[in-house]
């Protein structure tokens, strides 16, 4: 069943409809608020929030504008930046992040590979978190979740063409970390 | 890394967005050909991309589903600017009721007074009252 046949379902009033939207969508809505905004509990909390406001707002949802997932992707996303904008949380990131991640990259035993991966996912997100949270949004959106330039500036209601700088920029940002960390040669 | 390239990297980011026009593809894709610095840019903004995907699905903690069940079937609780816009509604709903009802009130009882002054004679009144004040003085005397 696609997405859009889950939401007239939902609409109509049947409740597993929206359990089964949040199963296909909470691994990216939650990781695309922990990229954001760096701190485990308040992803949650954002990630609830906005699974919470999309179901008070389905009926708003018009499928012939774009898909639910880039619907509610962009929701997250303007969410994730409102609470960063006032909580202004962006100096408590790079000294609680680290310890987070510290913590869920250690728990359970598990194969090389496995730990290499996820300590480079870890590095990742870290180099990531110092980038500015709108560039971050935008490289989020656009690479993480293939959306197009035109729905991210939709999302984040600025004009293309800025959208188009924050992605040469955080992109270009992103790779000099990386090859500071030593992850490219 | 020549000139030529770094005026060329917004074009060759565009390319690599698929955002480009014809004319920008072949230069790019001619550059591309002989100049091994922005192969390389290319390659690791192509893995930049590829790393970006990889870490953005990641599984919420145990139990998320459950507590927004929980969080769903709880009453919502109104923010600030809702708690604040219901307030002055029902402030301004309160205030021109008061006002409507006791304005029409008062024009009541104004013209309830007016036809009460109307209807006396007052000249029968002073006769009544002057006729009962000397009969007490009688009773009295």
């Amino acid at each position: 069943m696609d997405d859009n046949a889950l939401v007239r379902c939902c609409l109509n009033g049947c409740g597993w409809a929206f359990d089964e939207l949040v199963k296909r969508y909470r691994d990216r809505v939650y990781g695309i608020a922990l990229h954001l905004l760096g701190d485990c509990d308040l992803a949650e909390d954002l990630a609830q929030e906005a699974f919470l406001r999309a179901f008070q707002k389905l009926g708003l949802f018009d499928a012939t504008k774009g898909s639910f997932s880039v619907w509610l992707m962009a929701l997250t996303t303007r969410l994730c930046l409102n609470a960063l904008k006032k909580r202004s949380l962006e100096r408590r990131l790079f000294t609680e992040q680290e310890d987070v991640e510290v913590t869920e990259s250690n728990d359970g035993a598990c194969s090389f590979e496995e730990w290499l991966a996820e300590e480079r996912r870890v590095l990742i997100r870290n180099l990531l978190l110092t980038l500015p949270p709108i560039q971050r949004a935008a490289l989020l959106l656009r690479y993480g979740e293939d959306m197009s330039i035109h729905d991210i500036a939709q999302a984040l209601q600025v004009p293309v063409g800025t959208v188009k700088v924050w992605l040469f920029r955080g992109r270009e940002t992103l790779r000099r970390k990386l090859k500071e960390v030593g992850l490219l040669d | 890394m020549t000139d030529k390239c770094r005026k060329l990297l917004p074009r060759i980011h565009e390319w690599l967005e698929g955002d480009a026009d014809e004319e920008t593809t072949i230069l790019v894709q001619w550059h591309l050909r002989d100049c091994i610095y922005c192969q390389q840019i290319v390659s690791e903004w192509q893995f930049v991309m590829e790393e970006i995907r990889f870490v953005l699905p990641t599984p919420p903690p145990e139990g998320f589903e459950g507590r927004l069940k929980q969080r769903m079937s709880k009453p919502q609780i109104l923010s600030w600017c809702e708690l604040m816009i219901s307030w002055a509604l029902t402030s301004a709903g309160v205030a021109t009721a008061v006002f409507w009802f006791g304005s029409s009130l008062a024009s009541v009882f104004w013209s309830l007074s007016q036809w009460v002054l109307g209807a006396i004679n007052w000249s029968t009144l002073l006769t009544v009252w002057l006729q009962q004040f000397l009969e007490l003085v009688n009773r009295w005397v």
